[in-house]
């Protein structure tokens, strides 16, 4: 085969594949979809009934979970009904596996597509049980009001103007 | 650098020796390695490997957690094909608690279905980084490309595109295949370009020059190494365990073990490519083999170990219909305490893309596992690497570590 044939050919296959379709897509302009399954964030189900969080606190998320991410305490009222006095989730240690999800035998716990859940301050990523429920409700908002992309759009926004 | 302050004492023209850190800060050693060379000039005298710069300590996590929690610490060893991963790590414990062989037919084959798609995951990063050591930038561009369509598989599949967590002791947990899943896979099966690499590289005369003859390993030596996967197979020694020892159903499956003759770097080239290809056929067998047993159940009923249904526990969501006691008891034991296989160790091998991975359990009949080894294929085959570029030229030694085709999550656990 004379010298500089399979190159040749190369050459010609990285042209006809210039001509195919592009599979990236325009992220953030455009939003990319998302998949039924997606394991995003991990929701709190809101009780229709009370407008509280779902979760009976029965700690079996708490145990689940492989990377201690979950802190329940809860306290005995005098009627003898049990509620949650603190429900923290640690975003930083979750590496979203869903186990918890798995685990609650109540389903207050829920998948969302969040994806959002980027904070440039990380005492910020301990959230509670009612930003749980936000997750929940409105996946689809990015969770913090970020520093980060303000600071983006600025910096864009400048930029233009030079 | 050398490492001592006085004036080199050879003169111009004469060989001096110098020690040469590769890594672990640097693009070609993937990821943290550190190759310590002696070299004259553009000669290597003597690499040694440094690794544990990205040791987690996962094979201790393990053993600090329930069963069913240490799969989700599997993605992250071989995070190039998690599932992989998963599959050796969920068989081991199905042998351990002894019912291997009650995993129903369909689980099987979605396993498989997986576990190929890992495999192709995995050889598409191999080859897009060990083509742009060598040079061919556009490789990579062209691999990602597939992969990224991979990935969009395993989220619509698994839920997550690198670490997939997909598989359940028992069955596959709450998710089977969402529909479409397997026909969008044919699809994927039916356009994947892999005559893109092959005309790319196989014939180009560049990378030939760079692989041919370079980082040779006789068959003796692969064995005697210990290596495993496609590294074994290059030096011309057809094992694989896939039809060795076989798992999943993969007696059931039709498929060829490509194997190389010389033993150098283009040789284990040839073989992951035709690795690819033989990948695709499986997964064609595979992905019909499981439509056909669409609706059939893919846990086992064996209540030790499958959650019961979610449904059972909570009532139902109008609030009818209570829960039923027997199975919220059932679901909160399995959460808590997990499963306690007897006590005893089991070892477990699968072929993974980068070549035998075995989980090794001692269980001394409690929930959590006494003793967890993971034997990682890309640790066992990153020995040979000294052998294999001693007197060779230092750019040699780039093309040798693609071709190991390590993964360092793996190789320091
Ligand atoms: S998703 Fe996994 S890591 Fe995150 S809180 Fe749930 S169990 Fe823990
Ligand atoms: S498992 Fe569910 S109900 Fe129990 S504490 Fe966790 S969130 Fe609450």
């Amino acid at each position: 085969m004379p010298l500089g044939t399979g190159m040749l050919a190369g050459l010609r296959r990285i042209i006809s594949i210039g001509t195919r379709k592009p599979v990236t897509f325009d992220y953030p302009e455009k939003p990319r979809p998302i998949a039924e399954r997606f394991r995003g964030g991990v929701g709190m189900r809101r009780d229709a009934l009370t407008g509280n969080s779902a979760c009976v606190g029965c700690g079996l998320c708490e145990t689940a979970c492989p990377n201690e991410v979950i802190r329940i305490d809860t306290s005995e009222a005098a009627d003898g009904t049990r509620w949650v006095e603190r429900y923290e989730f640690d975003l930083g240690r979750c590496i979203v596996c869903h186990l918890c999800i798995e685990a609650c035998p109540v389903d207050a716990l829920q998948v969302t597509p969040a994806y959002r859940l980027a904070t440039g301050n990380r005492t910020n990523l301990i959230i509670t049980d009612d930003e749980m429920m936000t997750l929940w409700e409105h996946p689809e908002q990015a969770l913090f009001d970020n520093e980060v992309s303000s600071n983006w759009a600025r910096k864009s926004a400048s930029i233009d103007k030079d | 650098m050398r490492t001592d302050h006085e004036a080199p004492e050879a003169g111009i023209g004469e060989e001096q020796e110098m020690i040469l850190n590769i890594g672990p800060q640097h693009p070609s050693t993937h990821g943290v390695l550190r190759v310590i060379t002696r070299v004259a000039g553009e000669n290597i005298r003597e690499a040694t490997c440094d690794i544990g710069y990205l040791h987690r300590g996962i094979e201790k996590l393990i053993e600090n957690r329930k069963y069913y929690q240490g799969m989700t610490f599997t993605d992250r060893t071989d995070y190039t094909a998690a599932p992989a991963g998963n599959l050796g790590y969920i068989l081991a414990v199905e042998k351990l608690l002894g019912i291997e062989d009650e995993i129903p037919d369909r689980t099987h084959y979605l396993r498989m279905v997986v576990l190929e798609l890992a495999r192709l995951y995995g050889h598409l990063v191999w080859i897009g980084t060990h083509a742009l050591d060598i040079g061919a930038m556009s490789m990579f561009l062209y691999a990602f490309r597939e992969r990224e369509k991979i990935s969009a598989l395993f989220e619509e599949g698994c839920g997550a595109r690198l670490t997939t967590s997909y598989m359940r002791v028992g069955g596959t947990g709450r998710h089977d295949d969402p529909p479409g899943w397997l026909d969008r896979i044919l699809e994927f099966v039916d356009g994947f370009r892999i005559d893109d690499f092959d005309t790319l590289l196989t014939d180009n005369e560049i990378f030939r020059a760079r692989t041919i003859g370079v980082g040779m390993v006789s068959a003796e030596d692969a064995i005697s190494y210990g290596l495993t996967g496609a590294c074994l197979r290059g030096s011309g020694v057809a094992w694989d365990l896939r039809r060795a020892q076989p798992y999943c159903r993969y007696d059931e499956v039709e498929f060829e073990i490509p194997v190389g003759q010389d033993g150098d770097v283009y040789s284990r080239f040839m073989v992951r490519l035709n690795e690819m290809c033989q990948a695709l056929g499986i997964l064609r067998q595979a992905v019909a083999k499981a439509g056909e047993l669409r609706g059939e159940p893919t846990n086992i009923a064996n209540a030790q170990v499958t959650m019961p249904q979610i449904e059972r526990v909570t009532g139902s969501a109008d609030g009818d219909q209570a829960g039923d006691m027997e199975a919220m008891i059932a679901h909160f034991k399995l959460v808590i305490e997990g499963y306690s296989p007897p006590a005893g160790d089991v070892y477990m091998a699968t072929e993974a893309p980068k070549g035998e991975l075995g989980y090794y359990f001692v269980s001394d009949g409690s929930g959590t596992p006494y003793r967890c080894h993971i034997r990682a294929p890309s640790f066992v085959n990153l020995s040979i690497l000294s052998q294999m570029v001693e007197g060779s030229l230092l750019a040699d030694l780039v093309a040798c570590i693609g071709s190991i085709d390590i993964v360092l999550g793996e190789v320091d656990r």
